[in-house]
């Protein structure tokens, strides 16, 4: 097997419908069918939209029965949020890479936020599995996470550890404060967003895609402005803030190696130190 | 380049279309008399989706039955038009619209107008900077400019900053009790459904959303 040097990465950054999962899913098949890319990307909840209350159950997917969208045997690999009914009756809200007729790799959202406007708490149960990379192409491993996973820098360190080359982060992130004036206006609170993935990615030296949706629900307006980051935590390319977009991106494995050799932080971390202190913490606690 | 409050109105015309188009309805309808908020949501929804205000001569009207069975001066004017808007919303398939603003919304313990409120994230000094007027809450009536704006800054150190309440109002010097009485008293109002809970899912607490 010979690794890919380059990967077409696409980022769609949609408005899903609320609760219609046929429509989603209808438009989802196509875009990939009709797509070149190695690997499209959608965003959180893409399946179902984001405030689903108590129908968020009716609305999942039963993964042991095989995924729930149909994608052609040598079309891309598609990653897109759904709703996942598990196999313990606990309802999940979760990221997918599908390859034709297989799932590549399942992350269950670690974090659910439960403040602010947040409730998904009361809606979801939390992922507890261990995270790990899967592969995405030949000599290409990449990691889940959603939203406000992102916000937890272990997740994205412990995926790091693991040799990945792309974190991939799906996102339903509403847009606080009206946006900045001016050319390319952006939310309040994109900076931070901002922030985090170049800096991941930098840390790290790996690619940040952040897929984030757009759209209107219950009042909140979902920001987009999804990008994706080189491992020198450099912004490639950037959607608009508030509008359905498509980005493209080719990434380069020459790039991933480059950016480790300059900078070792990841071959320097010592895993044993951190451990140590987490469960001297724990002990104390 | 966009100002200030075009861009929040952007927001709150959006969220309103939205709104109307989940709900299927031909327009909106204001829920509330005439005045500075009125003339902003105007403003800020007209290009986006049709707006209608309820008929002056039928709320007087309805203000004139109001009042002949009792119902208090103050809120007289207030419920008159919120019936005659309710009415129009019903017949001719409009959305209801309050124009509380942000301040109000925390400070005035008074019946809602309607369930969707697109000033209610809109403070009061931001509506009188962008109309020249703004409607106050009973406790900042005869409050200044520099005044009512301390207790927005103070309010939002508290529910959104997260600055503690005995730290966050000490700027409002001697209006602090006044004002935190009043928000303590409006609280139940912004919670939406009272329901008593009697099962494990209760609409209003647990199905709420």
């Amino acid at each position: 097997m010979t690794a890919s040097a380059t990967l077409h990465v696409q980022l769609h950054q949609t408005s899903p419908a609320l609760g219609d999962v046929a429509t989603n899913r209808d438009m989802l098949e196509k875009t990939v069918a009709d797509s070149r890319a190695d690997v499209v990307v959608f965003p959180e909840l893409a399946l179902t939209g984001y405030s689903l209350g108590h129908r968020a159950r009716e609305l999942g997917a039963d993964l042991g029965g095989g995924p729930p969208v149909n994608l052609p045997d040598q079309g891309p690999t598609a990653i897109y949020g759904l709703v996942e009914r598990g196999e313990d009756h606990l309802t999940y809200n979760a990221a997918v890479a599908q390859r034709g007729s297989s799932l590549l790799s399942v992350h269950r959202k670690v974090y659910l936020p439960t403040y602010g406007t947040f409730d998904e708490g009361r809606i979801f149960a939390a992922g507890r599995r261990s995270v790990r990379p899967f592969v995405l192409a030949e000599g290409w491993r990449a990691g889940l996470l959603v939203c406000e996973d992102f916000w937890h820098p272990a997740l994205a360190y412990l995926l790091a550890l693991q040799s990945v080359d792309v974190l991939v982060v799906l996102a339903a992130a509403p847009g606080r404060g009206a946006p900045t004036a001016g050319e390319g206006a952006r939310f309040g609170s994109a900076d931070s967003w901002d922030i985090l993935a170049r800096s991941t990615a930098l840390l790290h030296g790996m690619y940040v895609v952040l897929c984030n949706r757009v759209g209107i629900e219950d009042g909140v307006t979902f920001a987009g402005g999804s990008m994706v980051v080189d491992p020198m935590g450099q912004v490639l390319t950037r959607a608009p803030q508030g509008d359905d977009a498509t980005l493209d991106v080719q990434m380069e494995r020459d790039t991933v190696a480059r950016a480790r050799q300059p900078y070792a932080h990841l071959r320097d971390d010592d895993p044993a130190v951190t451990l140590h202190t987490l469960e001297r913490i724990l002990r104390e606690r | 380049m966009k100002n200030e409050a075009e861009r929040q109105g952007g927001i709150v015309a959006a969220v309103v279309a939205a709104e109307v188009a989940r709900t299927r309805c031909r327009g909106v309808v204001l829920a509330s008399p005439p005045g500075p908020e009125a003339d902003l949501l105007e403003r800020w929804l007209t290009a986006t989706v049709p707006l209608r205000r309820p008929d002056p001569g039928a709320v007087s009207d309805v203000a004139g039955a109001l009042a002949s069975v009792g119902a208090p001066g103050a809120h007289v004017e207030a419920l008159a038009w919120q019936a005659v808007a309710q009415a129009q919303a019903l017949s001719q398939g409009l959305l209801l619209l309050g124009t509380t603003n942000k301040t109000t919304l925390l400070l005035e313990d008074a019946p809602l107008p309607a369930r969707v409120l697109p000033l209610g994230d809109v403070w009061a000094t931001d509506v009188k900077r962008w109309v020249g007027r703004a409607t106050l809450p009973t406790v900042l009536r005869d409050a200044t400019d520099a005044q009512a704006s301390a207790v927005e800054r103070s309010l939002g150190d508290y529910l959104q900053e997260g600055v503690a309440r005995d730290v966050a109002f000490t700027a409002i010097g001697a209006l602090a009790p006044l004002v935190l009485a009043a928000l303590d008293g409006a609280e139940r109002n912004r919670r939406g459904l009272l329901v008593p809970k009697l099962q494990k899912w209760t609409v209003g607490a647990d199905l709420a959303r």
